[in-house]
Formats: structure tokens, C-alpha cells, sequence
């Protein structure tokens, strides 16, 4: 499943980036990649979304949310901080 | 000074540079360079804002600036603006600077923030791990600052960071034996070479330029093979495991420096809590067109009579000017050069700057509390199904107010097929310049429907940009819009002061720019209606008569072709508010009042099509001007033809099928 399919309030790993070189780039820098954990605050159901890592807010639009595959985690398998 | 957007590295430059600094581009490209220096302890110090940045690694072009200008420039050191709420990720870019080996200090910002969400950080932990002096500042509160200062001035006196980040049992050794190849080039260019190998590595093969042709062969290979076996033994790209260990080191550091009060990370913060309404799936658009809705109500209604008054201040100018030539005898043509060319003609660009003032105010407002990301975001959708990025509607509503500054306000949009297409369609916004012709033509011949008849120009221009979107869509720019990709920074309070500097600089900005072509356009104007010399200025005998004249027959099918309607459109060109002083003055030299010129020119009908042709028809020249120094000759020749041929076609279509339908 995609960022788009989420919905708010769940926690997600990401697990594949499908996009270009570029693009990847720029999210790395940004500190999201394959691994990464992400909160998702608003959107999802199909659309664009705001995600929350840490105490940063960001915004993917639906055509990039559409492009990142994730798998849901389970809460009771969190780190904890 | 490097550091994140977002991070407070503007305030910071400000405070630093105060009025002393300077904005330009980055040689060859669309970047802007800001530059400033201050002083302390009587020393000079220079200061360059880089671009902000999330890392060095060249996939945007600001990137690309900001990692050549430290590779060229060598500056003497880098002060890397850090967001203190924000640690992991804010330190990503210092590592890079680090390994790049630029010596760096650590500016902590927003350390207010960090106070309040219960989040202290030991700067002593940072230093020793780092290497770097750390410096806690809060730029919106002026705290901190003097100590930057000081810390600046010791650069010259730190060794270079001797920071080394460990990647692993399984890179490490590639990185030494790599290191071993490129190390006589790399010294001999001034670079580290466990740098320039992880650059080669990340897949960076500009960087083979620094290297001599001989070991260039040999070593593209090897990292070649290298990439190949370490890719295959991951399973995933080099790239990305280069980025994970880094952000693996920097959770250690963050965990090992930060203490937080209570776990408040899952908590919503406040901003959060506003986010919730204005990024709501139903509420978010129609509450961001309500402000917009407002800003333009504001800057209509406050511009509207600043920019009467400036009307009348300099057209008061001109009699004045007039009144004093006369009274020393000066020579009939210097008087009218002074009053009807330059006072008139830049005096009615001027007239507009309450508009723009305004505009820029509040927008600037929306940008420093944060909400503008926010506005990309609720837009996407919308714009993503017109064939756009989010992040246009911005310039596109700023087209309203100037299309100048709307096109400068497209570099925030990172791909370059996405601005250029951005650039060619504002102008169809139309711009607060051609109300004038709407507001004196919508009286003349539609007195009970003004505003609905202005309205539905504004309309036409919208429906207009979003089908050129489409068409060049389709046949120049093929691709998808590039992916909206945006952090959102939490809100807050927009510090007054600098909201003030920053619109009254761009404001002056402005005026230069627009004023300086414009007046230029304005002369060339004004002596193509002088001569031949004798003839009365601006009738149909001078050239710009005879120009006017000429192309009349053109306008016909449209319903205008009258010598004096072409003379007026031609003066708009120079700047679409001086089509209805133009007509004022053809009709004042013909003893005619304008009102009943308007009639012996127009019906309703055709006044439509020629309002409709204002709209449409080649930008100002300030405009193209500003087309031309964002992208290049051949778009904005571009925009010139297709708004000319498209203009004339939409006002033909009006006035031939309103004749069928009216009459």
C-alpha cells in the first residue's frame, strides 16, 4: 500500500521509493527513505497527505504520495525513544 | 551561511548585514545571491547567503549553487544555521560541510522554540562530537548575536574540522582504498579525498573533472564495479545506505544531546492543532480562497484611493514642470518630453505601487507564519488536475496585483519545465494595470452590469491561463508537473520589523526595475510621437500615428479599427496604463471629450472585444523583460507571439459572434 491509502493518525515504515534519482534525492536530504518512520497527520484516502517524522511537518502532494510504498506498523513494536 | 530553509538563516543574514547587503543572481542561473558584510573589531567580514538547503547533494539547482560556491569560493568559513527543534535532520547538510572540510560554526536557532516544547540540548556534546563551536542564537529576538559575531571573527584561527564519520565495516575499506587513488589529485585541487570519493560513490561524475585524465579512466571504473558489488550485496542504492548511516550517526548524537521534558513527540502541537482546520480535506481550499478573497479586497480597497492620490500628486508634477519651463523660456518639446513623456509615463506605473506594496505585504505575512506551504499543499489537487504544480497558484494570484514580481515568485517552483510554464501563462492574470481600461469602458457602456463585466474578465483570463496550461501541457512540456515535495514549518508570529524591511526592499526593488525599463519605453514612446517634428503629439501624422494607421485594418474584424485605438494599444505595450491616458490625450489634442470618443470608436459590443484584447495581448515590457531574465529570449518571443495572436483571435471571436447575437 501507498502513503495515499493511509489515513490520519497511523504509523507507518516506508518501504520503497518509486520515483526518479532526483526525486529520491530530495527526500533523502529531507530524511525520508526506505526504513524511515513516519506519522501521518492529515490526507491519505486516496490523496495528498502531511506527514510527521519527528518534530518536522511535511507535505507530499497526491503524486508523490502515491509513489511511496509503506507497510503499517505495529504499535506494540515501536521503539520506544 | 548554509543551513536548512526554514531554519531562520534570512533573520539571522539581516541581523548580521542590516542594510548592508545587496541581491543579485548567481552567475548563469535564476538564483538569487544575497551578499552583505558588517564589521566587527574593525574587521570586514563578508557574508553569502547560500541557498537554503536540505544537503549538498546536487539534485536541485539550489543545491547545485550552494555546493559549487564552497568548491570555487573556498570561503574562509560557514556558518551553518541549525533549527534547534529540529536537530536530526537540520544537521544532515553540516556532516556534508564537514567531510567537505570548510571549517563551520554551529548556529543553534529558534532556541525559543526549543525552550518551549521542553527540549534542551547540550552544546557541549555537540562540540566535542562535531568538532565545531556552537553558537545558541534566537534571531527573531536578536539573542545570541553579538556572540556569532565573535565566533566568525575566530575562524581564521580554527584548524579545519577534522570530523570523520565511521560508515561502516562494510564501506569503510572501499572508502580507504578509494581514497589511496584519488589522493594526489584530490591535494593537488585543495580537496579531501575521502570527500571526493564519497561523492564519486553517490554517483556524483561531475566531480571526475578534478581529477587528471589518466587516473579519470581507471577510477571511473573502479567506482563503477565497487557501486555494482556493494548495490548487489545490499540489495539497495548506494546512495540511500550513504544517508542512512549518516542519519543512523546523528540519532546517536541528537539522543546522546538532547533531553526532552515529557515525550511530547506524539503530541499535536499547536501547530498541528491549526493545521487540522486550514489543511482539512473540505475546508482547506474554500478557506484559503477566502483569503485571498480578502488580501484583495485589502489591496483594492486601500491601493485604489493611495493610488488616486498619487494620480493627482503627479499630474500636479506636470503642470508644475510645465508652469517652470515655460517660465524660463525653455523650448516648447523640452517641457512636453518632461510632462507628457517622462511624468506622465512613469508617474502611471508608479500610480500602482499602493497596490503592490499591499500585495507584497500580505504576502509576505502569509509566507513568514508559514502558511504558504500550507496553501501549496490544499492547491495541489486542484492544480495537479489543470497540469500544474501546487506551488504556481502563488505567482498566478500575484499576477493579479504585477506580473513582475509574480514571475520572480516562480523560483520557488524547483523544476525548470514547471516554471517556464508557470511564467508563460501568468500573464493572463490580469494584472492590476489594465483595470483602468475595464473599470472606464465597463462604465461607458455597460453603467447597470460594471462589476459584473469586470468580473467576467477576470474570468475569461483564468479560463484562458488554464487551457494555454493544458495546450503547452500537451505539446511542450510533456512531462507531469514535478512532485510536490514541502515541509511545513510551525507557525509564528511574523516579527513587524523585518516584515517591514522586507516588503519596503522589495518594493524599491521594484521600482527600480519596472521604473528604470518603463521610462526607458517611455521616451522611445514619446519621441515616435513628436516626430516628425511639427506635428501635433501623438496625431495621426507623427510616426506612431502613421504606425497606429497602419495597423488599424488589423483591429477591424475585431470592431476597433480606428487609427487612435491601435495608437493606444501600441502605448500599451510600453505599460497597460497608459492605454486610457493615451486615449485621453488623442481625444484632448482632437478637442473631444473621451467619453464621446469612446462612443465613436466603440459599441458595446466591440468594447467587450477590446477589453478583452487588453487582457490578452502582449505583456507590458517590464513584464517582458522579467520573462526574459528568468528564462531567455526565445520564451518570451514566445510569449509575445502566442498572447498577440491569441488576443486578437479572442477579441475577433467576441466582437463577430456578439454581432450575430446583438444586433
Amino acid at each position: 500500500m501507498t502513503l495515499a491509502d493511509t489515513g490520519s493518525g497511523e504509523t507507518v515504515r516506508i518501504v520503497e521509493i518509486k520515483a526518479g534519482r532526483n526525486v529520491r534525492g530530495r527526500l533523502l536530504g529531507m530524511g525520508i527513505m526506505p526504513g524511515s518512520e513516519v506519522r501521518v497527520l492529515s490526507g491519505g484516502r486516496g490523496g495528498p497527505v502531511i506527514i510527521a517524522q519527528n518534530d518536522c511537518r511535511m507535505a507530499l502532494g497526491l503524486g508523490m504520495s502515491k509513489r511511496i510504498v509503506v507497510s503499517r506498523m505495529d504499535p506494540d513494536a515501536r521503539e520506544t525513544e | 551561511m548554509a543551513g536548512n530553509p526554514n531554519s531562520g538563516k534570512t533573520t539571522i543574514f539581516n541581523a548580521l548585514t542590516g542594510a548592508h547587503q545587496t541581491v543579485g543572481n548567481w552567475p548563469g542561473v535564476t538564483v538569487e545571491k544575497k551578499e552583505g558584510r558588517f564589521e566587527y573589531q574593525h574587521h570586514e567580514v563578508t557574508v553569502v547567503d547560500l541557498p537554503g538547503t536540505y544537503s549538498l547533494s546536487a539534485y536541485s539547482l539550489d543545491e547545485q549553487v550552494a555546493h559549487n560556491f564552497l568548491i570555487d569560493e573556498a570561503p574562509d568559513g560557514v556558518v551553518a544555521i541549525v533549527d534547534a527543534a529540529n536537530l536530526e535532520r537540520n544537521l544532515y547538510l553540516v556532516i556534508q560541510l564537514l567531510e567537505l572540510g570548510v571549517r563551520v560554526v554551529l548556529d543553534l536557532n529558534m532556541s525559543d522554540v526549543a525552550e518551549t516544547r521542553g527540549i534542551t540540548i547540550d552544546t557541549k556534546v555537540l562540540e566535542k562530537v562535531l568538532g565545531v563551536r556552537v553558537v545558541a542564537t534566537t534571531a527573531s529576538k536578536g539573542a545570541g548575536l553579538d556572540e556569532l559575531k565573535r565566533r566568525v571573527h575566530d575562524f581564521v584561527r580554527q584548524p579545519a574540522p577534522s570530523f570523520k564519520l565511521d560508515y561502516g565495516d562494510d564501506l569503510e575499506p572501499e572508502l580507504e582504498r578509494l581514497s589511496v587513488l584519488v589522493e594526489p589529485d584530490a591535494q593537488r585541487a585543495g580537496l579531501r579525498p575521502r570527500w571526493l570519493v564519497l561523492r564519486l560513490l553517490e554517483g556524483e561524475q561531475g566531480e571526475l573533472h578534478h581529477v587528471s585524465p589518466e587516473v579519470e579512466r581507471q577510477l571511473r571504473a573502479v567506482v563503477s564495479d565497487t557501486v555494482k558489488r556493494l548495490e548487489r550485496h545490499w540489495g539497495r542504492d548506494i546512495g540511500t545506505v550513504i544517508a542512512e548511516r549518516r542519519f543512523g550517526f546523528l540519532k546517536g548524537l541528537v539522543k546522546e544531546c538532547t533531553q526532552r521534558q515529557a515525550d511530547e513527540s506524539t503530541q499535536p502541537t499547536g501547530s498541528d492543532r491549526i493545521d487540522r482546520v486550514l489543511t482539512n480535506r473540505w475546508l482547506g481550499v474554500p478557506l484559503f480562497l477566502l483569503l485571498m478573497g480578502v488580501t484583495f479586497q485589502l489591496v483594492f480597497r486601500i491601493g485604489t484611493p493611495l493610488a488616486r492620490l498619487i494620480d493627482m500628486g503627479f499630474a500636479a508634477l506636470g503642470k508644475a514642470a510645465l508652469g517652470g519651463l515655460t517660465a524660463v523660456h525653455a523650448p516648447e518639446w523640452i517641457g512636453s518630453l518632461l510632462a507628457d513623456g517622462l511624468i506622465h509615463g512613469v508617474g502611471s506605473v508608479l500610480v500602482f505601487l499602493p497596490n503592490i506594496v499591499i500585495l507584497f505585504l500580505v504576502l509576505a505575512l502569509l509566507e513568514d507564519s508559514g502558511y504558504m506551504s500550507r496553501a501549496a499543499f490544499v492547491m495541489d489537487r486542484f492544480m495537479h488536475a489543470l497540469g500544474l504544480h501546487g506551488k504556481s497558484f502563488i505567482p498566478m494570484m500575484m499576477g493579479f496585483g504585477c506580473c513582475v514580481p509574480a514571475i520572480l515568485a516562480t523560483r520557488t517552483l524547483e523544476s525548470r519545465k514547471d516554471r517556464i510554464l508557470t511564467i508563460l501563462i501568468i500573464p493572463l492574470m490580469s494584472c492590476s494595470a489594465r483595470l483602468p481600461i475595464y473599470t472606464l469602458l465597463a462604465a461607458a457602456f455597460f453603467p447597470r452590469n460594471q462589476w459584473m463585466v469586470v468580473f467576467s474578465l477576470y474570468l475569461l483570463g483564468i479560463v484562458l491561463a488554464v487551457a494555454m496550461a493544458r495546450l503547452l501541457r500537451t505539446f511542450l512540456f510533456r512531462e507531469e508537473a514535478a512532485p510536490l515535495i514541502i515541509e511545513l514549518p510551525p507557525y509564528h508570529l511574523p516579527v513587524v520589523k523585518h516584515l517591514l524591511r522586507h516588503v519596503v526592499f522589495r518594493s524599491w526593488l521594484f521600482v527600480k526595475k519596472a521604473g528604470t525599463i518603463i521610462a526607458g519605453a517611455v521616451v522611445v514612446l514619446w519621441i515616435l510621437a513628436r516626430l516628425p517634428w511639427g506635428a501635433a503629439y501623438a496625431s495621426q501624422a507623427t510616426l506612431i500615428g502613421r504606425l497606429g494607421t497602419f495597423m488599424a485594418p488589423v483591429f477591424a474584424p475585431a470592431g476597433f479599427g480606428h487609427w487612435q485605438v491601435a495608437v493606444s494599444l501600441l502605448t500599451g505595450i510600453v505599460a497597460k496604463e497608459l492605454v486610457v491616458g493615451t486615449l485621453g490625450t488623442l481625444s484632448a489634442t482632437a478637442g473631444r471629450t473621451l467619453t464621446s470618443s469612446l462612443g465613436m470608436y466603440f459599441n458595446p459590443v466591440s468594447a467587450y472585444a477590446f477589453m478583452a484584447m487588453s487582457l490578452v495581448y502582449t505583456p507590458c515590457v517590464a513584464t517582458i523583460a522579467a520573462i526574459r531574465r528568468e528564462t531567455n529570449w526565445r520564451w518570451a518571443a514566445l510569449a509575445v507571439g502566442y498572447s498577440l495572436v491569441l488576443g486578437w483571435a479572442v477579441a475577433v471571436g467576441i466582437n463577430q459572434v456578439g454581432r450575430l447575437l446583438f444586433k
